[in-house]
């Protein structure tokens, strides 16, 4: 595969005397669609909380395309390039879906002189490209806090996009999305990777999404790394089987 | 979008008219049409924050009292005479300390220009700090914040003390209440058509993203905290403005009563975008004029009760009319008309 | 600012004795700052509302002390002091409690499931109500309740301790052991605490959630009118000082964090303190500016220490 865009070594996050995360390392690849599987509680939300700064880790090193970032805060991370979507859908509740888009293109030098525009043309292309491209043209006029939760997902998903990310971190895309839409969505996925070339690394329970997705998979439970392969492998992987049997 | 656009345009010229007639109308109530000016400034300056961006203060009296103090010392400093004999002469013979009706204007204009500019820095200081809290402790923050700054200006000697400290009077030929009224009329017209301006920019998308979800914008990259502090800045300078105008208008600084008096006018400048609906443009202009008109009602009838009219409005219009007159002309369009298809994309700042 | 420095120097050279005298002082009205947080602390935690009015009510049950020892004085002149002071206690705790009922059922009822700013502004504005309508029912005049007990002098004169201070602490003290050892230990103080903790689950397991909202503010209600009684004979009572209690317990609950007693106890002890000191060197012209600037302050230093975690203070 190719260079890592993403390289975690040794993290370890604790909340009160719990271990989140335990020394873990691994690697995303430049260009790749990376899973993140786990039973609930297995640290995966707080991984990805420890790689974009929402809480400073306790030891380890993260980098991020050669850089390190474990000192720098969220809003800063994502300006280089490095977005996540929430578990729990966020939204700009009050606003309509196009101007949640709006809003996301991406400000990199997080200069306020940059902000003092009105959106130019090709933004308003863009986010109606994008609403489209997730299936939510049809909403784009609605309030974003009027739309269901898959929705909200969907529309997360486009505005995460219109933000150019190099690197995107989904977590749970699929949950609250009709079944009958997930094939959809996963062809949205795998589109975003090729087309607009952002690096997925995505935490799903779905493993039919997963098995479908992902070129190689990380698997957590109680905190820790126990297992890394290409999916086939892990889904024989007896480590795994008892990490979500045996209800570590 | 630039439909609403044009509506946003012809309701400024229709008020720039109304106003521009008012002097005329009403040639006896030029003092509350001076603080209807006032008012609107500071309804506007107060809804920057607590109805664009989701942050409520209680503070805001801190930027009005130090544009009032900066104003009067301006003008005594510009006419020639030294602070401290100025304020010490207080209650004897301030009579003798004149100026020219050129120097009183310039001195004027220069004193609420000097209050716009440190008020942005300290706004942009206070809010870099006070801003890295939220909710209730914002609010509590900024509370505690207004009311010291009353304490200590009372107790400085330089600026009056406890006693407070009186503007120059106007010298003859200048009609004061006049100067002020188009002083303030033009400042709330600059200020109209620069919120205009900033809700379709980025900028105040941004503000709407942090009132929304702050962690969202956080995440996407978006700076919140220079937003946060730059927007407060941009209320500091015209409620600073306000404040000299204010303070111009009644000739007389206390410290704790007038200039940082949060039982009065820091509540007062919450109480009227919420009358009028906050989180849009014309709603706190119309609860300042609303605001105006129960204020004058319960000065005339009810005096000596007027205080615990205006604490009993307050808890009225928080419990029972949360989402002021524009709330509720919203809430019949849409039983009337049905619900707005684009309420985010053109009702912005509606 | 020379004042300041001839201040100083009396503290750290010419007559150390002082700093027993202020901390001595500090330490005996942090107690009854620690009652009024208390009640504070126990209506943010158990209906997640700022009571802006805490201060009011405080300074209504001294209103409501001072008459009732005035007017038992005059139907019996020859009593004891003492025993109408104590006695006003209850008279005080009783006529807050029932007029925080009324506030409860008048506005706070209706406005619990809402924003909190709502509940901000809706007690800032029974603060005004309170603070104006007492202005007009009482006058503006300063009321003091002379307990006509001897200040204590000691180390020859070099410490001052009025008498008025050691009884308000003590009762200060005692109702405090009392109303903490309620909610610690009785069958309303149980549902209180499973109310604070998780509503929903309070509601599955039978308790009327609503009734102990109202009990809740009740008893703030009844903590804030011993608290008013002490003050009248301690301090002096005056219709706008009310805003100066409020920001007191707000500053000592975000020292101390929502439901931490002993916090609060060292948090309302340390504030006595600093304010006697600041009061002593500063010039007591600038004792309220520096009790409200706490507030801001403390709020910062918070804040800072969760920044390192990446945390802020919501």
């Amino acid at each position: 595969m190719s260079e890592p865009i993403l390289e975690v070594r040794g993290v370890s996050k604790h909340f009160g005397g719990i271990y989140a995360n335990q020394d873990i390392s691994l690697d995303v690849p430049k260009g790749a669609i990376i899973g993140l599987i786990g039973p609930n509680g297995s640290g995966k939300s707080t991984l990805f909380g420890s790689i974009t700064g929402y809480h400073p880790i306790d030891a380890g090193s993260i980098r991020y395309e050669g850089r390190e970032i474990k000192h720098l805060r969220t809003a800063e991370i994502a300006r280089l390039g490095l977005i996540r979507t929430f578990q729990q859908t966020h939204v700009y509740d009050e606003m309509d879906c196009v101007r949640n888009m709006l809003i996301s293109r991406p400000l990199r030098g997080g200069d306020l002189r940059s902000l003092l525009h009105h959106p130019s043309a090709e933004d308003r292309e863009r986010a109606e490209d994008l609403l489209e491209f997730v299936g939510l043209a049809s909403k784009r006029h609605l309030l974003a806090g009027s739309l269901s939760f898959g929705q909200q997902k969907l529309l997360e998903f486009a505005m995460a996009l219109m933000n150019e990310p190099d690197l995107l971190l989904l977590d749970e895309p699929t949950a609250g999305i009709n079944p009958t839409l997930i094939n959809g969505l996963i062809d949205r996925l795998r589109q975003a990777n090729e087309r607009f070339g952002v690096t997925l690394f995505v935490i799903e329970h779905n493993m039919r999404v997963m098995m479908n997705l992902a070129q190689e998979i990380h698997v957590l439970a109680g905190g820790r790394l126990i297992a890394s392969g290409e999916p086939r492998d892990i889904q024989n992987d007896p480590r795994v089987i008892e990490a979500y049997l045996g209800g570590s | 979008m630039a439909q609403a656009r044009t509506s946003q345009w012809i309701a400024s010229l229709a008020f720039l008219a109304i106003a521009i007639a008012a002097p005329f109308v009403l040639p006896n109530n030029m003092s509350q049409l001076v603080d209807l000016m006032v008012f609107i400034l500071i309804a506007l300056s107060w809804d920057m924050l607590g109805g664009q961006m989701g942050y409520n203060s209680f503070g805001n009296i801190l930027f009005f009292g130090i544009g009032m103090y900066l104003v009067a010392s301006t003008q005594v400093w510009m006419g020639g005479y030294s602070l401290a004999e100025y304020n010490s002469a207080k209650g004897g013979n301030l009579e003798s300390f004149v100026v020219t009706a050129p120097v009183y204007v310039t001195s004027l204009i220069i004193g609420l220009a000097a209050a716009a500019v440190l008020n942005y820095f300290v706004g942009l200081f206070v809010g870099s700090q006070l801003l890295q809290t939220r909710g209730h402790y914002f609010a509590v923050g900024t509370l505690g914040l207004g009311v010291a700054a009353g304490e200590f200006a009372g107790t400085m000697d330089v600026l009056g003390g406890g006693s407070g400290m009186n503007f120059l009077q106007p010298p003859e030929g200048v009609n004061l209440t006049m100067l002020l009224y188009w002083l303030g009329l033009g400042t709330v017209m600059l200020f109209i058509a620069f919120l205009i301006w900033l809700h379709r920019t980025r900028f105040g998308f941004v503000m709407n993203a942090i009132r929304d979800n702050e962690d969202k914008a956080e995440a996407m990259g978006l700076p919140t905290n220079k937003v946060k502090s730059v927007s407060w800045a941009v209320a500091a300078v015209f409620t600073a403005i306000a404040g000299g105008l204010y303070g111009a208008g009644k000739n007389f600084i206390d410290p704790t009563e007038v200039a940082f008096s949060l039982p009065t006018i820091g509540v007062w400048m919450l109480l009227m975008p919420l009358m009028g609906g906050k989180g849009t443009l014309w709603g706190p202009i119309l609860g300042a004029v609303l605001f105006q008109l129960f204020k004058e009602f319960f000065w005339t009838y009810l005096f000596g009760w007027q205080r615990v009219a205006l604490g009993l409005l307050i808890v009225i219009i928080v419990v029972f009319f949360p989402d002021g007159v524009m709330g509720g002309i919203n809430a019949l369009r849409e039983r009337l008309f049905g619900k707005a298809k684009s309420a985010g994309e053109s009702g912005e700042a509606a | 600012m020379d004042n300041i420095l001839a201040n100083l120097q009396l503290l750290t050279s010419l007559a150390p004795t002082i700093n027993i005298e202020l901390i001595a002082n500090g330490l005996l009205v942090g107690a009854i700052f620690a009652l009024i947080t208390y009640g504070m602390a126990l209506v943010w935690g158990v209906m997640d509302i700022i009571n802006v009015a805490q201060g009011a009510f405080v300074i209504l049950g001294g209103y409501v002390s001072f008459y009732f020892v005035n007017a038992m004085f005059q139907i019996a002149p020859d009593t004891p002091r003492l025993l109408w002071i104590i006695l006003s206690m209850p008279v005080a705790a009783v006529a807050v409690a029932l007029f925080a009922h009324i506030v409860f059922k008048l506005v706070i009822e209706r406005i619990l499931d809402r924003d909190l700013f709502v509940a901000l502004l809706a007690t800032f504005g029974i603060e005004l109500v309170m603070q104006q309508g007492m202005n007009q029912f009482f006058s503006a005049e300063e009321r003091i309740i002379d307990a006509q007990l001897p200040t204590f002098a000691f180390m020859d004169y070099m410490v001052n301790i009025p008498g008025s201070r050691l009884l308000g602490a003590s009762l200060g003290i005692v109702a405090a052991i009392f109303i903490v050892g309620l909610v610690r230990y009785s069958r309303f103080g149980r549902a209180i605490r499973a109310t604070a903790q998780n509503v929903r689950a309070a509601r599955i397991m039978g308790i009327d959630t609503n009734r102990v909202y109202a009990m809740t503010f009740a008893l703030n209600g009844a903590i804030c009118g011993i608290a008013g009684s002490i003050v009248a004979f301690v301090y002096v009572i005056h219709p706008f000082q009310g805003l100066v209690y409020t920001l007191r317990a707000f500053a000592i609950v975000i020292l101390a964090g929502i439901g931490n007693v002993v916090g609060v106890i060292f948090a309302a002890l340390g504030l006595g303190v600093y304010e006697n000191y600041s009061g002593f060197i500063l010039g007591p012209e600038f004792q309220d500016g520096m009790v409200f600037i706490i507030v801001p302050i403390t709020l910062l230093v918070r804040a800072w220490i969760m920044r390192r975690k990446r945390q802020y203070l919501k």
